[in-house]
């Protein structure tokens, strides 16, 4: 009994990994970190604008979806800095990066990196993509019955109760500056990455993503700003100034609702514009 | 080190290789517990410290229990090892709870309330404080089946190593009693693996595990406060079904796994789950859900109280104590307090009408029966999940308040209830085995199929790794 399981889930896995060269090569919409990195690392495309960050910037895979030289490397829980070692090792290095520098803050999320650059493992899912994660058997035979929708920015608030909690909880994290010293050192080691990889021809682009009003000036968002700024001066990289003057509407704190992301697009898409033109 | 880590693999191979080797044959025990020990301390080698500690209080008083004649000595100083058990067992779980909820009362000052605030919880520590209380227990109670009486302190301090420490159950069980594992303490060979058996056990413990629960994990998260605030109704009924299914799966896989790695070194572990979501009785779900831990407390504490020779009235109460400390042992918590009192109370209120009204056992009666106890132990889970009770109060007051809002069906929902299928589907095979509606030859060829199946989906649709969830207890 116990060959014939082996040799059945042998034959699946095999079979499996076939139609995933032949049949499965749209996968739909991704969902998790490693989902995001995975499809990034192994899509055997090489992309001319990456956008890295955190779930702030979720609004620009609608963007990403209408342009395949775009990938938006969007890692909620990871944030930027996952995304530009991600970049790194992979070697795959964009002519653009657009960086957010919201959650920097976040670090290096090593376990996943760790995870996915194993030397043995990153390389065997190159022939057998049946083992990448964002492969999984399940999802990807709903996503073939029902085709998944890609992540939205919420078109309007939730109920007045749950929003006010939410804008506590993000309120109470932006009353304080991160650890200065465990900061510094993400910021140390970014500087080296980026360093890398704007020595390989790229174009480096710091952004913020606009708050809620009450926020745009709190503690955390004005130390950051000024961190970064001493980090890496704007003789290096390039900078689209914080949008302070609009006004823009989140779901619970943080993430901009559909109308006010759509917004803050126009203003990025217009001062990006303006970077190229110095930049030409 | 967690089962389905790349480390715990290595472990198991190096290990498995020696133990087998004939020239090491008589040092297979000592094998064991060095491997445990590694796959204890792996990430923490401090709480070897504790843990040895542990082992040889056990070791040296049921040594003296087990031969001294005089009957008096041997029960105080049993008495005094299970106190000095429990008390360890206090001090690491529930100082922190107690100096959280009565620092006025207890007169602590902020040093020292922080102090016992920042006490850490040594993985494993209630289900290997309960083996070491069955030990002293069971050599009290002169069981002669732990044939320990003639063997010297060393071999008494090695094969109590080995039945507290070996590795398959000492994080989260299944709880071992002495009198049922000391008598399989003796030469194994490769020869004697049940590999089909084996096979089954961790491919279906696996699967539970890494398929089911680490992808529910996912999927459940978001009944957190304040996020569960903004689902209707429906989803939240969901989500909440989605964490029922992957409690099960998250620790009957872990038992299942267990069991198997059990048998691949030759010792049979107790079975800890039988198909508990098909109870038709509360006291039924007790004999079915982490059957280590109830049959542990029947028979250590259940029958010590009297369990029901002494009139109803203490019977309902004996029942209620037992549920009350049950619902203590799984966490330093008033949620965990209330969570056990609510069985406790159930299983009361059960028995009382039980013994009141006596209704024909139709089949109507029973599918309602085991959709009424389901529906409340589901709810009950809740306690578990949002460990603030007033966290437990709003999920219920959104249950009642969302109802007017859209049923969102994406992905995640049917994900959801896919994952959760394989679990009902579970059950629902163990049923239609139980009535012999499948016939056994294909019975045979459909297994074959089935855990191939399995196995396919552990290599390609396992989850994020995520801890157990019984680890924390």
């Amino acid at each position: 009994m116990v060959k014939k399981i082996i040799i059945i889930s042998i034959v699946l896995f095999s079979l499996y990994n076939l139609s995933l060269y032949l049949f499965l090569q749209n996968k739909g919409a991704v969902y998790t970190d490693v989902d995001k990195v995975e499809r990034f690392i192994y899509s055997g495309k090489r992309y001319k604008v990456v956008t890295a960050g955190s779930s702030l910037i979720g609004g620009f895979s609608r963007e990403a979806a209408k342009r395949p030289d775009l990938y938006n490397l969007f890692l909620p829980p990871s944030g930027g800095c996952t995304g530009v070692k991600t970049i790194v090792l992979s070697g795959k290095i964009p002519d653009t990066l657009y960086l957010e520098t919201n959650y920097l803050s976040r670090g290096f999320n090593r376990p996943l990196l760790d995870d996915l650059f194993d030397p043995f493992w990153y390389n065997v899912k190159f022939y057998l993509p049946a083992l990448e994660k964002s492969n999984k058997f399940l999802p990807l035979m709903i996503g073939k019955l029902k085709p998944a929708k890609l992540e939205m920015p919420n078109k309007k608030r939730p109920k007045q109760e749950l929003f006010d909690q939410l804008l506590a909880k993000v309120s109470k994290e932006y009353d304080s500056i991160p650890n200065p010293k465990a900061y510094n050192n993400i910021l140390l080691e970014l500087k080296k990455d980026l360093e890398y990889i704007t020595s390989k021809g790229c174009t480096v682009v710091f952004f913020e993503i606009p708050s809620e009003r009450e926020l745009v000036y709190s503690e955390k968002l004005k130390y950051q700003r000024k961190t970064l700024k001493g980090f890496f001066n704007e003789s290096k990289y390039k900078w689209i100034a914080p949008d302070t003057v609009s006004t823009y509407y989140t779901g619970d704190g943080k993430h901009l609702l559909i109308e006010s992301f759509d917004r803050f697009n126009i203003y990025f898409k217009h001062q990006a514009s303006l970077l190229k033109f110095k930049k030409s | 080190m967690l089962f389905n880590s790349f480390s715990f693999i290595l472990l198991l191979l190096i290990t498995f290789s020696l133990y087998y080797i004939p020239l090491l044959r008589k040092f297979q025990i000592p094998i064991l517990i060095l491997s445990s020990f590694v796959f204890y301390a792996y990430y923490k080698p401090i709480l070897l410290i504790l843990f040895v500690v542990s082992i040889l209080l056990n070791t040296s008083s049921s040594y003296f229990v087990l031969n001294s004649k005089n009957q008096n000595k041997r029960k105080l100083i049993a008495g005094i090892a299970i106190g000095l058990n429990l008390l360890l067992l206090a001090f690491f779980k529930y100082s922190p709870l107690l100096a959280n909820s009565f620092r006025e009362e207890l007169g602590l000052t902020v040093s020292w309330s922080q102090f016992f605030l920042t006490i850490p919880l040594p993985i494993g520590i209630s289900f290997y404080t309960f083996e070491g209380i069955s030990l002293l227990v069971d050599v009290l109670r002169n069981n002669d089946a732990l044939k320990e009486k003639k063997v010297s302190f060393t071999s008494h301090l090695v094969n109590t190593s080995f039945f507290i420490s070996f590795f398959p159950h000492l994080i989260a069980g299944p709880i071992l009693k002495a009198h049922d594992f000391y008598p399989q303490m003796k030469t194994k060979f490769f020869s004697e693996i049940e590999w089909e058996k084996v096979t089954k056990y961790l491919i279906m413990g696996y699967f539970l595990k890494m398929v089911v629960a680490d992808n529910l994990n996912e999927l459940t998260a978001n009944i957190t406060f304040p996020y569960f605030l903004g689902y209707s109704s429906w989803n939240l009924l969901l989500l909440l079904f989605g964490y029922s299914m992957q409690i099960f799966a998250d620790f009957a896989g872990y038992s299942s796994i267990a069991i198997g790695l059990g048998l691949l070194f030759g010792y049979n572990l107790p079975q800890n789950f039988n198909f508990p979501y098909i109870s038709k009785s509360f006291a039924e779900f007790w004999t079915r859900w982490h059957i280590s831990l109830s049959t542990w407390l029947k028979e250590y504490l259940y029958f010590p109280l009297g369990g029901n020779r002494n009139g109803k009235i203490r019977t309902y109460l004996n029942l209620f104590i037992v549920m009350l400390l049950g619902g203590f042992w799984h966490g330093a918590g008033w949620s965990y307090a209330i969570w056990g009192t609510a069985h406790g109370a159930f299983l009361a209120l059960e028995r009382l009408l039980k013994d009141r009204i006596r209704l024909k056992e139709t089949m109507l009666l029973q599918v309602v029966n085991t959709i009424v106890v389901f529906v409340v132990v589901t709810f009950l889970w809740l306690l578990f999940k949002l460990p603030n009770f007033d966290q437990v109060i709003e999920f219920l007051k959104t249950l009642a308040n969302n109802s007017g809002m859209k049923f969102v069906i994406s992905y995640k929902e049917v994900n959801l209830v896919i994952l959760s299928s394989f679990v009902v589907f579970y059950h629902v095979y163990y049923l239609l085995l139980k009535s012999d509606k499948i016939e056994k030859r294909l019975n045979y060829g459909f297994q074959q199929a089935v855990y191939g199946f399995l196995l396919f989906l552990i290599i390609v649709n396992s989850g994020d790794q995520s801890a157990f969830i019984y680890f924390q207890f």
